[in-house]
Order: structure tokens, then sequence, then C-alpha cells
């Protein structure tokens, strides 16, 4: 049994909210798949994006418990970086996904293993019904990066690296 | 040849040097032969040369002997039935004397004294019979150098110019076996010949509480056979502390080098050897084959030291015997010791003498270094990838190939880490253990998405490590692991992942390459979260571990989510499991860099979190998987009793340890069944005075830590889902009662001389208003009660145990106090017999706890469970 739970460090979080803006914008393509396990059915994706977004560190803290999950659309998105302080966020989404039609939002505390098809879409109707609107089609323009094209999924964390350094690095001993 | 005067005769012939006479407490046994002025035992029995007493001669005066008795004889003292006869140089008597009753006339030297005298080395007040220990199992040829150091030596003598007659030495009642010094089983009665004495019999004690009598006396002497009493007991541990009160002593296996190891012998059980003195030795350990081989006592501590015996109390018996630079060698664990009073004063480990640790299963005591503090290897670290989800680091010791060489493949540890961390922030226990010479692997944890990926990447890159050893840092570590000594430490969603990836290698849903579920011999858990609930993230019969801060901002262990309430997946560990928790710890610091998390008040710090880590999970690898028992009691005993001498001051932890049911345990009451308040699980009854009894699980029924009265179990987390069902009493008293629980021993239960411990786990009721009120840690008394009605109390506070005030955190409603501590209690049920208290533990029909004033804390609030016998077994 789960059951929601308010963040622990951070305020309190209204499920679904929006993120604070869009950052960067880059396309991949992969000749390998990625087993993409940030949901039930865990596919096999060779392509997607990733993206860099302005978040509220408070609420995208990574917790032990149950935690604000971030959604493109009807999935959750794959994090990338875990900085508890830093005020952006870099995640993985798998594709095909035309970011000026589909939402990104904080939604449901579920543990994104556990969130299938049907949890997916209950939650972009949630979020589609509390009005978090996509990010406008300019916008995106603005901030899109190059495409990437990799061999396998070893490549593409090797590529994100630089982004999660620049943006939401993880302090090291 | 001079006359020798009579009635100095005896006195001067016995066998024994002055200094080691002492005035003995004989029981004598009256036989026919009385003293002058009786009638013999009608006649000379003839059976020894010129020892014959005539039988109607009242032993004493002179008579005329014949005339001629002398012809041939000049110059020499001859016998004539009993008449010393002395020859003048011209060949006739010079003078005569009839030898007493209590002499034989021996030719050469006339009247001499045939007293036997039976030593066995009672002091000069001595209250009790000879103490005897118990050791039956049989002797074997190959064991008898240490064996015969457990039997009590009994000196059977006479006067040692006596070369005619015999002496027998008789034995009456059972339960003790005669042993020769060479190692020959002596069949009593058994007749020895004057020219072979002294003699010294060893007896080995058969059975406990037997008592028995050996007499000795000698053939046609009128003089009274001698006896020594003797009775069979256990010998008890030597080493331990002095306590403030009843039983005024425990006996410990391990000190820190804080602590100065005393000895101390209770004068109910060594009331034989009132008065007298012994030297006390501190010997480094040596095995049964050193022993035999090496008996001269060293002290190893700061010097041997006289100890008197005597007094009436334990107290009084007492003695520090390593007072001053209590240290272990410079580099390893810990050292072991062997405690030996040397009662002959001979500086070497024999008969009669008392000791702990030679020949036995364990020295008598260890010394632990500090835990905390780096071992004597050099660690080293690599950083490598295999992979998506295989990126690990490797601390190994630099000189491991001697190592292995030395001791064989080194153990794996594996620490999977939790949400939003990093495999690299760990450096504090991979360097820590690596350099008491154990090889971690740090690895990425997917813990983002949930616990299965979580477990996935456990069990993954425990099998790419395995697998791929050659790869690692030039190969270093291949051939040096011991696959089959895997401990598996998580934190956080990790903590949860460990349990789970276990679990899954139980169900066979993940089979690995490298391993099997037999070759987990540990998990752990750092603050684990339980989102999977405990039929899937379970730990099964594996030895579980778990540790975690009071002050955990993140996985907290509040009221509001099952998620957060770690301490269920301990609860669900079927065999050993043991809990560290620690106040004012937060979640991240058990590793290096994470955010600071810490609620509540007296935070202790990452430094001083890690300090207590690093000396637990040393601790626990070492026993657990190393086997070496020294440092188990840091996971055994309260914390408040015994920690690492390392350990910042202000540290307070909440032990709990439950040996499985393979250890061997009698359940006496675990409130798992039988939910009637009168009646314990076992079916036996139960009777209370104490206030608001209840049972039930232990789950706080809502989301606050708020007392309302309306929910017993209020601070309770040690269950959620519907299949957890651990369940405990809780129940108070108030200031100005004495208030008691009680359960009745089964009857087929009630000889408790099988067990060791009495033990129980119990904690106060978070923000209970006489937890308030009480406002400290909390103290009661358990009683043991035997048929006849005769009882024996131990209070916790006396002992040095206490349950610890709840953590002072605020939130989850008003008031202050988090959730329920629970610490474990053990009781050694010998120790409710120190100093000779009537109590029979073989008909041990009643325990109860008593509460209030008179026995602890004048009001409290406390759950209860677990109420057990457990053996001694320390073997992992």
């Amino acid at each position: 049994m789960i059951s929601l739970l308010l963040l622990l460090a951070g305020p309190a979080l209204a499920s679904p909210s929006p993120v604070q803006g869009l950052v960067s914008v880059t396309p991949f393509h992969l000749d390998a798949p990625l087993s993409y396990r940030w949901c039930a059915e865990r596919p096999d994706i060779d392509e997607g994006l990733i993206l860099v977004l302005r978040v509220d560190p408070a609420v995208a803290r990574p917790l032990q418990g149950p935690e604000a999950e971030l959604y493109v659309g009807d999935r959750p998105a794959q994090r990338l970086s875990w900085s508890a302080t830093a005020s952006a966020l870099v995640v993985l989404v798998p594709g095909p996904v035309d970011l000026a039609r589909v939402p990104v939002y904080w939604g449901p505390q579920t543990l994104p293993e556990q969130v299938d098809l049907a949890a997916g879409t209950a939650a972009l109707a949630s979020a589609r019904a509390a009005g978090i609107q996509p990010f406008g089609a300019a916008q995106i323009a603005a901030v899109q990066q190059p495409p990437l094209d990799l061999a396998d999924p070893v490549a593409l964390m090797a590529a994100v690296q630089p982004l999660v350094q620049q943006w939401a690095p993880l302090p090291m001993p | 040849m001079p006359r020798r005067p009579t009635s100095s005769r005896v006195l001067s012939s016995l066998p024994l040097p002055l200094p080691l006479l002492l005035p003995l407490v004989l029981v004598l046994a009256c036989g026919d032969k009385g003293g002058p002025g009786t009638t013999g035992d009608g006649g000379a029995d003839g059976g020894t040369d010129g020892g014959a007493l005539d039988g109607g001669a009242d032993g004493g005066g002179d008579t005329a002997p014949p005339a001629d008795d002398c012809d041939g004889h000049a110059g020499e003292v001859i016998c004539v039935d009993a008449v010393a006869t002395v020859c003048d140089e011209a060949g006739d008597v010079a003078e005569t004397e009839t030898c007493g009753v209590e002499e034989l006339c021996q030719e050469g030297d006339g009247c001499l004294s045939c007293a036997v005298s039976v030593e066995a080395g009672l002091g000069p007040d001595a209250t009790e019979a000879a103490l005897v220990r118990l050791d039956p199992a049989p002797v074997e040829a190959g064991d008898w150098a240490l064996r015969r150091l457990s039997m009590r030596p009994v000196q059977v003598a006479v006067d040692p110019l006596l070369r005619t007659g015999s002496v027998t030495v008789e034995r009456a009642g059972e339960g003790v076996a005669a042993w020769s010094e060479e190692g020959e089983a002596l069949s009593l009665p058994l007749v020895v010949d004057a020219t072979a004495l002294p003699l010294t019999v060893l007896v080995q004690g058969l059975e406990d509480g037997a008592t028995a009598t050996l007499t000795a006396s000698t053939e046609g002497c009128g003089a009274a056979p001698m006896s020594v009493e003797l009775r069979v007991a256990p010998w008890t541990a030597l080493a331990g502390q002095a306590l403030v009160g009843f039983p005024w002593f425990e006996k410990v296996r391990a000190f820190t080098g804080r602590q100065s190891p005393q000895v101390a012998l209770d004068p109910a059980l060594h009331g034989d050897l009132a008065g007298r003195k012994a030297t006390a030795w501190v010997v480094a350990h040596r095995s049964p084959v050193e022993w035999a081989a090496d008996p001269v006592l060293v002290d190893d501590g700061d010097g041997a030291e006289t100890v008197a015996i005597g007094g009436e109390t334990l107290v009084a018996n007492t003695w520090t015997v390593w007072a001053t630079d209590v240290a272990v060698r410079p580099g390893v664990l810990s050292d072991s010791y062997d405690v030996v009073l040397d009662l002959d004063g001979d500086g070497s480990l024999s008969p009669g003498d008392l000791f702990q640790g030679p020949g036995e299963a364990e020295p008598a005591f260890y010394l632990l270094s500090d835990l905390s503090r780096a071992g004597p290897h050099k660690a080293l670290s690599t950083l490598y990838s295999g992979g998506l989800w295989l990126g690990e680091e490797a601390y190994y010791p630099s000189d491991i190939a001697d190592l292995v060489a030395a001791q064989g493949p080194r153990p794996l540890v594996v620490i999977s880490h939790g949400n939003g961390h990093d495999y690299r922030w760990y450096d504090y226990l991979g360097d820590h253990l690596a350099s008491w010479g154990f090889v971690v692997m740090t690895h990425q944890n997917d813990t983002g998405p949930g616990i299965e990926t979580a477990s996935e990447t456990t069990l993954s890159n425990t099998d790419y490590f395995l697998t791929h050893l050659a790869e690692v840092d030039g190969g270093v570590l291949d051939g040096m692991i011991d696959g089959h000594r895997i401990a598996w430490i998580g934190h956080s969603r990790g903590g949860e992942g460990v349990a789970r990836a276990y679990d899954r290698l139980v169900t066979g849903d993940y089979v690995p390459e490298a391993y099997t579920a037999d070759d987990i011999v540990l998990i752990s858990s750092i603050a684990p979260t339980v989102f999977l609930g405990t039929g899937q993230s379970n730990p099964h019969d594996r030895w579980y571990h778990l540790i975690a801060g009071t002050a955990d901002g993140d996985v907290t262990g509040g009221p509001d989510s099952g998620i957060v309430q770690y301490l269920r997946i301990a609860e669900v560990a079927q065999e050993d499991m043991a809990v560290t928790l620690v106040h004012g710890a937060a979640h991240n610091d058990f590793n290096c860099c994470g955010f600071s998390d810490g609620v509540g008040p007296d935070r202790i710090g990452r430094d001083e979190a890690q300090i207590v880590a690093r000396a637990v999970y040393l601790a626990l690898l070492e026993w657990v998987v190393e086997g070496d028992p020294a440092p188990a009691d840091l996971l055994r005993r309260q914390f408040g009793s015994f920690h690492n001498a390392g350990t910042p001051a202000d540290v307070v932890v909440a032990n709990q340890y439950r040996p499985g049911p393979a250890r061997g345990r009698l359940v006496l009451d675990d409130f798992q069944d039988g939910p009637e308040l009168e009646v314990a699980s076992t079916g036996e009854a139960v009777s209370a005075t104490v206030e608001d009894l209840a049972e039930g699980r232990l789950d706080d029924a809502d989301s606050s830590f708020a007392w309302t009265g309306t929910d017993p179990m209020n601070g309770m987390t040690l269950a959620e889902d519907s299949d957890e069902d651990t369940r405990g009493a809780v129940f108070d008293w108030s200031v100005g009662s004495d208030e008691a629980w009680r359960v009745a021993v089964p009857a087929d239960a009630q000889d408790l001389r099988a067990w060791t411990w009495l033990s129980l786990r119990a904690c106060q009721g978070s923000r209970h208003p006489d937890t308030v009120l009480l406002d400290g840690p909390l103290d009661f008394a358990v009683t043991l009660i035997d048929a006849l009605g005769q009882e024996s109390t131990i209070r916790m506070d006396d002992a040095g145990l206490s349950l610890t005030e709840p953590y002072q955190r605020t939130s989850y409603g008003p008031g202050a106090g988090w959730a329920n501590e629970w610490s474990t209690v053990r009781l050694r049920l010998a120790d409710f017999q120190a100093e000779g208290t009537a109590l029979d533990l073989s008909h041990v029909v009643a325990v109860e706890l008593r509460f209030g004033e008179a026995w602890g804390a004048p009001e409290g609030r406390i759950g209860l469970d677990d109420l057990m016998l457990l053996s001694d077994e320390v073997t992992p």
C-alpha cells in the first residue's frame, strides 16, 4: 500500500504542477535500444529527448520515500540528474514525443516502475484538467539543440554527463 | 638411634610443606579404631611387616622384652609385634616402646605415626565443601593434559618415613570420578602401598549437584580415617565487571580500552577457598595445545597481583586485574586473554587453580580496539564501469595477496546506495572495511524507477564484479574473493533493494551467474524504505541488520506512512536480527554528501554518525561473515552498558538483538498467540496488576504520535500491512504504586539450567503521560520465582540496563517523542543465584516483571515483547 505523502524536506506539492521552464531540448537516436525502466512496460526505445528543465529545487530534491515524479505526457521521465539543490533538472523522455502537444509536469508520487499506461493516461488527464499547458513551439525552438546519433545507451549516458555537470552536478567527496 | 617422642611424631611427619599446610576444615569419619586407651580392631591384622598393632595393647608404656630380642641386632631399632626395641651396640635391649594406637612400628625407625592426611586445598575460613568443577565429558587420552586442570586435586599422605603398611582410599557418593596424575582412571576403593604416598587423586565432577566423600585410612592403624567432602558444580566465568547492585558482578566476554577487566569469585560457590590467597594472572590466550605444552604463567596485563579470597560478598571478592594501560596491540581488532587464579602459587597452571579460558570454547575475555579506527592494511580503491548501471568502485587492502595467502580468499561487501545518492559516496565505509581486510564494491544503483530496478542492479552488479575480477584494476582481485561469503549493505531505497534482491534469489525470480542465495550471508539496511511491503522486501532466513537515525528527515520512521517505517523489514527476518538505532543521526549522515535532512534536537552530525557506523559494520562483518566472536557484544549488549571505545560520549543508541530459532531459544511469551491478556503465547497463565494492559499488533493506528488514549499502540512502527502481524503488549504504572506482570513457565520448561539468558525487548511509550513525567531512561526489575516460592530479583538499573527515553523529536501531533525505540534486555540466569541466593533454577515456575518506585522508574509506559530463554551460542 502506497500512501500519498507530502514532501518531507520541502514545500508541500499540489500534484500535478508545472515545471518552471525549459532550458534545452536535445533529441537523440540510438542504434542499440535502451530498456526504458521508468514505466511498468519497460519498452525498448531508440529515440527520445534529453531535456534540461527549470525547477524548484525543493520540489525536485530526490527523496527516498514517495517523491515528486516528473511526467512528460503520459509517462514518467527518466531522471538523469540528482542534485538536491540545483534549480535545473536533466531528464530523458522516451520518444517520439512532441513537446508542443504534451505538458511537462510534476505528477503522482507513484514509483515510476509501477506506472503503466493506464496510470500514465490518468496522470496526463489530471495535468490537463489542472490547466497545465505544453511549452510553446517557439519556446521549444529557441532551446532546441542538435540531435545526438549514438551507438548505444552507454554512449548516451556519456553524452549526457556534460549537461548534468553543467546544470545539476552532484557533490563529490 | 634416637627415639622419637611419641607426642610430636604425628605433627612432624606430616607430608606437606608448612607453607602449604593450612588449617583444614575436614569432616572426620570416626572409625572403630579409637585413640589411646580404646580397644583396637580385635587383633593385629598381620598384613604389614612390623606394622601390626597388638590388638590388646592400650597404645602406650614400656614392657620388658624377651631377653634375646636384640641378638643379631646390635645398634638397631627393631620391631617385635607392636613394640619398638632399641638395641645397644652390645646387642642388648637398651629401651623399648609399645607403639600407640595411631602408630606403626617400622624396622629401623621405631614407632611412626600411621595417621593419614587428606588435603583438598580448603581455605582456613572455608564454609563449603571442596568444589569440584562439573566437567562430565569423557576424558580422552589426547586431552588429558588440559582435562586434568579442571579436576580437584586431593592429596593423600602419611608420615614420609613410613614405608610399611598401606592406605585405603574410598569414595562414598556418586557423581565424581577419580584419576591419577598420570591420567589413569582409579577404581575406588584403592589400596596404596605406603611407599607410593603421597598420592594425588584428581577428582572429576560428573554430575551437577553431586556430593561425595573421599576417605583414606591406614591399614592396621588406629588413627581415625580422614575424609574430605566434595561437591560438584559448574564453574562460573571469572572475568567481568562490578555492578552497583545485585547481582554485584556481571560476567562479560569483551572489554574496550576504556574499561578495566575485573575478576570475581562468588563466595557462595567458592566458600571452600575462604581465607586463601591467590595470584591473579591475565595471560594472553593460548590454545589447548599451547597450554598443555607450556603452563607457565606470564602476565600480559599490568602485572600479576595477589588477591585475598574471603568475605561474604561478591563485592569483597572482586578484583581489578588490569587497571593501567589497558590497550590492544596496534593493528589488531582484538586481543584475547585467559584468566588464572593461581592458588598453589607455583606460577603455572595446575590442578587446583581456578581459571577461565584454557581449554574452553572461548578465551576469558576479549579486549577490543576502537573499531571505528582504520585497520592495519592500506586501503586502495579503483573506479571502473562495465556499462549501463555497471559503474562500480572497489576498495581492497593493498596487501591482499599476502592476506589471502595467510587467511584465504576475502569476503565481499557490496554497497547499494539510495535514491539521489552516488556510489562514490561511501568512502568512509569502503576504506574502513578494506583497511581491515575486506573487499568492498559500491555500484551505481538504479533506484529512480523504484525498488525492483534497485534490486536488479544489486543482483547484476554482484554478478558483474565476480565474473570480471580479471579486469578490475589489472586483475589484482582475481582469485582473491570468496564468492561464498557476500554481504549486502543497502542505503534507503537501496536498503529495501537488498532485501528485495534476496527475496528474488529465494523465489528464483533472478538466477545469478556467479553466486547463489546461500552465498549471501548477511544483509544490512541503512534506513530502508518499505515500498513493496515485507512480502517482497524480505530477508527471509539471512542474518539481517538494520541501522537508522532518529533524526532521519527522509525515511523518517514516522507514523503516517508505512513506506518510511523501516523496522518492518527487521521484523520479518526469520533468523538472527539486530537493530542499531542512533539518536540524532540523519538519513544522509550515512553517506558523505547527501543534503542535510536532519530533523530534531541534539543532532550528532555526519562525523559522529559515521564513527558509529564504521564500528557497527566492522563488528557485524567480523562476527557474522568472518566468524570472529570477539566484537559480537557490540551488537548483543545494550549500548548503555557496552559500546565501542571510540564512540563519542554524547551518542545514544538503542540496540536490539534477537537470535533466530536455529540458535536454540524458548519463547515464554511473544504475544503472537493467545490474544487474551491472561494467557501467554505458550498457553500459560499471565497475571498482571499493571494499568491499561493491552495486546495487539505493534502498529500505530493513526498518523500521529500524539497520545490520545484511544490508540494503545501509539508510537509503534513494527507492522503496517495486514500480513504483518508482529504483536506485543503495552501497559503503564503510575507514581505511588508498584505493579507487576507475571507469566508462568511451562511445566516441561522449568529447568532453566540448560539456558544462559533471559531476554526480552521493551520500549518506552512515546508521548504517553507517564513517559513524559518520567522524562528519562526507564528501569524495572525482573524476578524469577521457583516452585518453593523462593525468588530472586535483578533490577535493571543495578545491572546497568535502561530503556532509552524516546528521541525528543516533535511533529505529528503535540508533544515530543519519536517512534518507540525497542531495546533488548538480557539477564544471565546464573546471576539470579549470586551470593547463594536461594533460588532453584531447576524449578522456575514464573517470570515476573516489577514496576514502580521500589523497582526502578516510579512511573512509565512500556511496550513488551519477545520474552524468551536463550543459549549462549555466539557462533554466527
